[in-house]
C-alpha cells in the first residue's frame, strides 16, 4: 500500500513534514524563506482562480505584485500593513500563551465604531481629541475581547469558538448601527458622519495617505513587543502557560489572570488599529473599514511570535498582497471573495510553518 | 527450545531515534524462536521498552527491518501485529480506563480471530485457578487497582497472542505469589509452541527462568546468552541484592533540630475520580528529616505529592507548611516540570527566573545570567548536554529527569518533595540520587519521598509509613541497617 | 394562544431544527472519537451552493442533493488531510477551510450567476416535512450506535484514550477519517436541505453559522445524544419565536439580529456549557501512533 508522501514515522509525523523539517534551525533566514515561499504559492492559487474567470493568470499575478510592491504602490501597501502589524503585535501576546484569539476582526470593528462615535463628539479637541479617540477605540476593542476572555477563564469556553462568534456578531452589530442609530444624515451610504476635522490624521507626504499613526506603529511596535515580551519574564510566564495547564500548575502560575490580560491586550490593539483606520484613512466608520485585517493578522502573529523582524516582514508582505489583490480586482475584473480564500490559505500555511518548526 | 528451525520473528539492525535526537536503539538484532522464553535485560534507558514497542507494532523503527517466518513485514500498527499473531502487554497498560473490562476485551478481539466471550472465559478461568473470586466484566477498568490492571493486561496478552507474546515488566506491580503463577503460565504457554519475550528488572526472578537472554546497554546489544548465572557480576555489578519486600523503616535523626517545616493533621485526599488516596493521616516533618510515604498499591502517589507541594487541595484535614518556605517538587515525569519547547538553559534556570520580582528594571532575561545558572547546574549534575541552548527535547528521558532533580535540589529548598524517585533512572543514577537526598537533609532541607516502590528507601534513614487504599497500614519507626 | 400561531411556530421549529440535527448528530460521533470539525460550516455552505447550482443546471433536485452530499464529503476530506494526516491544529484548520469555502462560494456564485437575484427554483423535493421529522430520530440512532454496538465502543475508545486504543488494535486515524467523511456528507445534505429543500434559493453565506452552532450544541449537550435533541429543539423553538416576532412587527427588532442569532446562540450555549469533565479526553488532539 503506497502512500509514500504521507507515511508516518515512529513518532507519528508525516514524511512530508519530516523532510520539510530538515530546514531545522529556527533562524531568521529560514523563516523569511518559508514565508516568501508560501506567498508565492499564494499568488499561484490566485492565478488559478483567475484562470477560471477567463482572465490571464499571469496578468493577474503581475498586477498583484505590482499593486503590492511597486514604488508607486508602496505607500498604499504600508497603509494596509499598518493595521495588520498593530493587530499582530497584539496577538503575539496571547498566542505565546496559546490563547487563540481569532476575534481581532470584530475587535477592530468595535474599536472603529467607538472611535468614530466619540470622534464626532470631540470636535474641537485637537490632538488631545485624537489621543482620546484612539484610546476609546482601544477600550472598545478591549471590551469585545474581554467577554470571550472571561468565558474562557470562568466557564472554560473554548476561545476559538467564542471569539469567532463575536466576529460575526460585531459585523451584524456594525451593520445595524451604521444603517440605523449611527448613520449619518448627510450621506446616502451606511456610514457615520465625518469625525471632527481637527481629529483627522493628515497625510504626512503629499500624494500618499500615510499618516503619523502608520509611521509610529511601523517604527515602534515590533521593537516594543520584542523587548516587552520576547525576552522578558512576562514572556516566560506566557510561554509556560502556553506549554500547558499542567506546567502552569506546577510552577504555581495563575493562568486565569494572565489569560484575561493577554486577551484584552490584543483586543485593545485591534481596537487601536480600528481607531487609526477611522482617524487616518476614512475619517468615519463604514462597512469596509476592515479589509480583513483582523484575520490576516492571525497567521502573521502565529509565525512571528514576538519577533520584531518577522512581524515587520510578514505584515508588509501581507499588506502588499492585500493591496495587490485589490488592484488586480479592479484592473482585471476578478470577482470578490478572493480575500476570504486567501485568509483561509494563509492560516493553513501558518499552521504548517509552525508544525515544521516544531 | 528449538534453534534448528528458523526464528519466528527476527529484528535486524534496528535503529530508533526520537525526534529531538535521542537515540534509543543503535543497530540491535534479535531473533526469537518458537517455544522459547527470551528475556531482555538492561538498565533504565537501555532501550528494552523501545525494542518491544517496535516488535509490537506500536512504534516504527527509524531504520532496520522485521521479519516473520523469514519474510519481511511492515508492522504498521499494533493491529497489524496482532493480526500476525504478536500480542503485547505494555508497561503503562493498554486497557482503557473509561471502558469496562468486557468492552476492552471486545476491542482487542477484533484484531485476533477469537470471540470476545472466549477470551473473557479464558481470563476468568485463569483468575480462578489463581484463587481470585469472580470478576465482574462490567466494571470500568479505572476502578481496578494498578496490580489488578497489570494482571489483566498480562493474561489478555497471553491469551490473545497466537505466536509471540511480548511482555514489558509484567510483574512489576504483582506480589511474589502471583508473579510465580504468571511465570508458570508463561512456561506452559511456551511449551505449547508460543514464544515469550519479556523484560524484567527483577533480575532474580528471571535469572533461572529464561531460555535465552539478551542484554542491552544504552541502545546497544552487548550480549546474548543461554544462561544468566554470571549476569549479575558481569553486567549489573551495582544491583542491590534484595527480594523487594520487608520493612524499610528508618529512624528520624533524633538530634532534633526540630524546626517544623511541614505538618499534616487528619489529612484526607482524593484523586480526580473521587477515589480516596489518603484517609485521615497525620504526620510532621522537620528540617534535616527524611519522611517517606509508601503507597503499597501504587495509588495516589502523585496526588499526595501535589497536596504537599501545594497545588492540590485536600478533601479534609489540615496541611501546614512553614510560611515563606521554599518548596521544591520533583514529579515522576519530567514533562510536568519543564517546558519542552524551550531551551535547556531556560529550563535549568526556570526557578531562579520565576523568583525574580517583576520590577521595571529587571524585566529582561539576561543571556549572561542564563548561561551562568545553566552551566553551574550542568556541572553539578554532571549531565552531558550538546549545548545549553538546544531544546529540552534533545535530552533523553533519564537526563531530563536528572536536570529537573538537580534544579529542584540546588535551590536550597526548605522542603523538597520527591515523587517516585527512581522512575526513569538507572541504577547508578539512583545511587547518586540517594546521596543527594542525604546531602539535602544534612544541609537542612526537609525531604518527603512519596513512592510505590519500597526499594527507593533502601539505604536511607527515614521515617516511613505505608498506605493501602489510602489507609494507614503501619507506622514504623525502628532502626534500619544501612547497606 | 392562537392555534394557527402555535402550528406555525412548530412548523418553523422543525424547519430550523432539521438541518441542525443532521449535522449535530454526526458531529457528536466525531467529537466522541476525539475530533472537532469546524469545517462543517464550510461543508454545509458548499453543499447548499452545489445543490442549488446542480439543480439549476440539471433541473433535477435529486442530482442537486447528490452533488451537495459529494461536495460536503470533499470539504471534510480536506480537513481530514490537514488534521489527521498532517496533524495540524484541528480547530484552526477547520476554521480555515470554512473561510476558504466562504470565499470560494462567493467567487463561484458571481461567476455562474452574477449579480442580482438568483433564480428561484420551483422543482424542489416533496415530502420534506416527513424527512425533517425523521431527523428527530437521529439522536436515538446515535445513542444506540454508541452504547449498544461494537462500533460505538471503538469510537468511544478513540476519543477517551487513543494511545491505548491503538495498543488494543483500533485503527484510530481510519475511524476518525470515516467519521469525518460521513459527517461531511450529512453536512452537505443539510446544506442542500437549506437551499433547494426549504427555500429554492441560494444566498451568500446562507448557512450563517449554523455549522458552528451544531458543533457548539454538541458540547452543550455534554456529548449525550439524549440531551442533544432537547437542546436543539429548545434553541430552534426560541429562534422560531424570535423570527415570528420580527415578522409580525410586534417589536422593532432589526433584521441583523435574526442573522446574528445562530452566533449569539452559540456563545450562550458555550457559556452555559461550562467546562465539562465529560468531554472525551482526547478531544481536538490527534497524537499517538495510530
Amino acid at each position: 500500500m503506497k502512500r509514500a508522501r504521507y507515511r508516518r514515522s515512529s513518532s507519528g509525523e508525516t514524511i512530508l513534514l519530516r523532510s520539510a523539517r530538515r530546514i531545522k534551525s529556527y533562524n531568521m533566514l529560514n523563516n523569511v524563506f518559508l514565508t516568501l515561499l508560501f506567498l508565492i504559492i499564494l499568488t499561484t492559487i490566485v492565478g488559478l482562480l483567475a484562470l477560471m474567470t477567463g482572465a490571464n493568470p499571469l496578468d493577474v499575478l503581475y498586477w498583484i505584485l505590482w499593486g503590492g510592491f511597486s514604488p508607486q504602490q508602496i505607500p498604499e501597501t504600508l497603509l494596509r500593513a499598518s493595521p495588520i502589524l498593530i493587530i499582530a503585535s497584539g496577538l503575539a501576546v496571547p498566542y505565546m500563551a496559546r490563547v487563540w484569539n481569532i476575534g481581532s476582526e470584530g475587535q477592530l470593528i468595535f474599536g472603529a465604531l467607538g472611535a468614530a462615535w466619540i470622534g464626532i463628539h470631540l470636535s474641537g479637541w485637537g490632538s488631545f481629541g485624537i489621543l482620546i479617540a484612539v484610546l476609546f477605540g482601544g477600550l472598545c476593542g478591549l471590551i469585545w475581547a474581554l467577554i470571550p476572555g472571561l468565558l474562557r477563564v470562568y466557564r472554560g469556553s473554548n476561545e476559538v469558538l467564542t471569539t469567532l462568534m463575536m466576529n460575526y456578531i460585531a459585523i451584524y452589530m456594525a451593520s445595524y448601527l451604521l444603517n440605523g442609530p449611527l448613520k449619518s444624515r448627510a450621506s446616502l451610504f451606511p456610514e457615520t458622519d465625518l469625525v471632527g476635522r481637527d481629529l483627522w490624521l493628515d497625510p504626512l507626504f503629499p500624494g500618499t495617505r500615510i499618516h503619523a499613526g502608520i509611521l509610529i506603529s511601523l517604527a515602534l511596535l515590533p521593537l516594543a513587543i520584542h523587548i516587552l515580551f520576547g525576552r522578558s519574564l512576562i514572556g516566560l510566564r506566557l510561554r509556560i502557560i502556553g506549554a500547558g495547564e499542567v506546567q502552569a500548575r506546577y510552577f504555581k502560575l495563575s493562568p486565569g489572570l494572565i489569560v484575561i490580560l493577554s486577551m484584552i491586550f490584543s483586543g485593545f490593539m485591534a481596537g487601536v488599529a480600528g481607531s487609526l483606520e477611522v482617524l487616518g484613512v476614512h475619517h468615519r466608520a463604514l462597512p469596509t473599514i476592515s479589509q480583513g485585517y483582523g484575520y490576516l493578522a492571525i497567521p502573521v502573529a502565529m509565525i512571528s511570535g514576538p519577533s520584531a523582524p518577522m512581524l515587520l516582514i510578514a505584515s508588509i508582505g501581507l499588506g502588499g498582497v492585500t493591496n495587490g489583490v485589490t488592484v488586480a480586482q479592479m484592473i482585471v475584473g476578478i470577482p470578490s471573495g478572493m480575500m476570504y480564500i486567501l485568509q483561509g490559505f494563509l492560516l493553513i500555511m501558518a499552521l504548517i510553518i509552525i508544525k515544521i518548526r516544531g | 527450545m528449538s534453534e534448528a528451525k528458523a526464528p519466528i520473528i527476527e529484528a535486524r539492525d534496528i535503529w530508533a531515534i526520537y525526534p529531538g535526537g535521542y537515540t534509543a536503539l543503535s543497530g540491535v538484532d534479535l531473533s526469537i524462536y518458537e517455544g522459547e522464553i527470551h528475556v531482555i535485560l538492561g538498565e533504565n534507558g537501555a532501550g528494552k521498552t523501545t525494542l518491544l514497542k517496535i516488535l509490537g507494532g506500536y512504534m516504527r523503527p527509524t531504520a532496520g527491518e522485521i521479519r516473520i517466518d523469514g519474510k519481511k513485514v511492515f508492522l504498521k500498527s499494533p493491529r497489524v501485529a496482532l493480526e500476525k499473531g504478536i500480542s503485547m502487554a505494555y508497561q503503562g497498560s493498554s486497557l482503557i480506563g473509561e471502558l469496562t473490562i468486557e468492552e476492552n476485551i471486545s476491542i482487542i478481539s477484533r484484531s485476533c480471530r477469537m470471540d470476545h466471550r472466549e477470551i473473557l472465559k479464558e481470563v476468568e478461568n485463569m483468575l480462578s485457578r489463581m484463587g481470585f473470586r469472580e470478576i465482574d466484566p462490567d466494571v470500568k477498568v479505572s476502578s481496578l487497582a494498578p496490580s489488578e490492571r497489570q494482571l489483566l493486561e498480562v493474561l489478555i496478552a497471553v491469551i490473545v497472542g497466537r505466536r509471540v507474546i511480548l511482555l514489558d515488566e509484567p510483574t512489576s506491580l504483582l506480589s511474589p505469589e502471583i508473579s510465580e503463577e504468571i511465570l508458570r503460565i508463561l512456561r506452559k504457554v511456551s511449551m505449547n509452541g508460543k514464544a515469550v519475550v519479556m523484560t524484567n528488572h527483577k533480575i532474580r526472578e528471571v535469572i533461572s527462568f529464561g531460555d535465552r537472554f539478551t542484554i542491552l546497554k544504552r541502545g546497544l546489544k552487548i550480549a546474548e546468552l543461554r544462561s544468566c548465572g554470571e549476569c549479575f557480576e558481569k553486567f549489573f555489578p551495582h544491583d542491590i541484592h534484595n527480594d523487594g519486600q520487608g520493612s524499610v523503616a528508618g529512624i528520624v535523626d533524633s538530634s532534633d533540630n526540630g524546626e517544623e517545616i511541614l505538618r499534616a493533621k487528619d489529612l484526607t485526599i482524593i484523586d480526580d475520580r473521587g477515589i480516596y488516596v489518603m484517609r485521615g493521616v497525620s504526620f510532621k516533618v522537620s528540617r534535616k528529616e527524611v519522611m517517606a510515604i509508601v503507597s503499597l498499591d501504587g495509588r495516589g502517589v502523585r496526588e499526595i505529592a501535589e497536596t504537599i507541594y501545594g497545588i492540590r487541595s485536600p478533601l479534609s484535614g489540615e496541611i501546614w507548611v512553614k510560611p515563606g518556605s521554599r518548596i521544591s517538587y520533583v514529579p515522576s515525569d519530567t514533562e510536568r516540570a519543564s517546558v519542552m519547547s524551550m531551551s535547556i538553559a531556560i529550563n535549568a534556570s526556570m526557578r531562579r527566573l520565576l523568583e525574580k520580582r517583576l520590577r521595571i528594571g529587571s524585566m529582561l532575561i539576561s543571556h549572561k545570567d542564563l548561561r551562568s545558572y545553566a552551566e553551574s547546574l550542568i556541572k553539578e549534575s554532571r549531565i552531558k548536554v550538546p549545548s545549553i541552548w538546544s531544546s529540552m527535547r534533545s535530552l533523553s528521558g533519564g537526563n531530563a529527569r536528572r536536570l529537573v532533580i538537580w534544579r529542584e535540589a540546588l535551590r536550597k529548598p526548605d522542603l523538597i518533595v520527591f515523587e517516585e524517585p527512581s522512575a526513569s533512572l538507572d541504577i547508578s543514577s539512583i545511587e547518586l540520587l540517594k546521596e543527594l537526598i542525604k546531602d539535602l537533609a544534612m544541609r537542612g532541607s526537609a525531604v518527603v519521598i512519596i513512592t510505590s516502590d519500597p526499594e527507593d528507601l533502601k539505604g536511607l534513614r527515614s521515617g516511613v509509613f505505608f498506605l493501602r487504599e489510602g489507609a494507614l497500614v503501619g507506622l514504623e519507626k525502628s532502626q534500619v541497617q544501612e547497606i | 394562544m392562537d392555534q394557527g400561531l402555535l402550528v406555525g411556530l412548530l412548523n418553523s421549529t422543525i424547519v430550523i431544527a432539521a438541518p441542525l440535527l443532521l449535522v449535530a448528530s454526526i458531529e457528536l460521533l466525531v467529537q466522541k472519537s476525539g475530533m472537532i470539525n469546524l469545517a462543517v460550516e464550510g461543508a454545509m455552505l458548499f453543499g447548499a451552493f452545489s445543490a442549488y447550482l446542480a439543480t439549476l443546471y440539471s433541473g433535477n433536485p435529486l442530482i442537486g442533493v447528490l452533488l451537495g452530499v459529494l461536495s460536503g464529503i470533499m470539504v471534510s476530506g480536506i480537513l481530514a488531510i490537514l488534521a489527521i494526516n498532517m496533524r495540524l491544529d484541528q480547530m484552526v484548520s477547520g476554521l480555515s477551510i470554512s473561510m476558504i469555502t466562504m470565499g470560494l462560494t462567493a467567487y463561484l456564485y458571481r461567476l455562474f450567476i452574477g449579480v442580482g437575484k438568483p433564480p428561484q427554483l420551483t422543482t424542489t423535493l416533496g415530502g420534506l416535512g416527513f424527512f425533517s421529522i425523521a431527523t428527530f430520530a437521529m439522536p436515538l440512532a446515535i445513542w444506540l450506535l454508541l452504547y449498544r454496538s461494537g462500533l460505538g465502543i471503538l469510537i468511544r475508545a478513540s476519543g477517551e484514550d487513543p494511545e491505548r486504543a491503538c495498543r488494543l488494535g483500533v485503527r484510530v486515524s481510519r475511524l476518525r477519517l470515516y467519521l469525518l467523511l460521513i459527517e461531511g456528507g450529512f453536512a452537505g445534505l443539510s446544506g442542500a436541505l437549506l437551499s433547494i429543500g426549504f427555500s429554492g434559493l441560494y444566498m451568500d453565506n446562507m448557512t450563517a453559522g449554523r455549522g458552528y452552532l451544531a458543533v457548539v450544541l454538541v458540547i452543550l449537550s455534554g456529548w449525550d445524544p439524549m440531551k442533544l435533541l432537547p437542546a436543539i429543539l429548545t434553541f430552534s423553538f426560541l429562534d422560531a419565536i424570535q423570527l415570528r416576532m420580527q415578522a409580525s412587527g410586534l417589536i422593532q427588532i432589526p433584521y441583523q439580529l435574526a442573522l446574528a442569532m445562530p452566533y449569539i446562540s452559540a456563545i450562550i450555549a458555550l457559556a452555559i456549557a461550562g467546562k465539562s469533565l465529560k468531554a472525551p479526553k482526547s478531544l481536538a488532539t490527534h497524537e499517538g501512533p495510530c
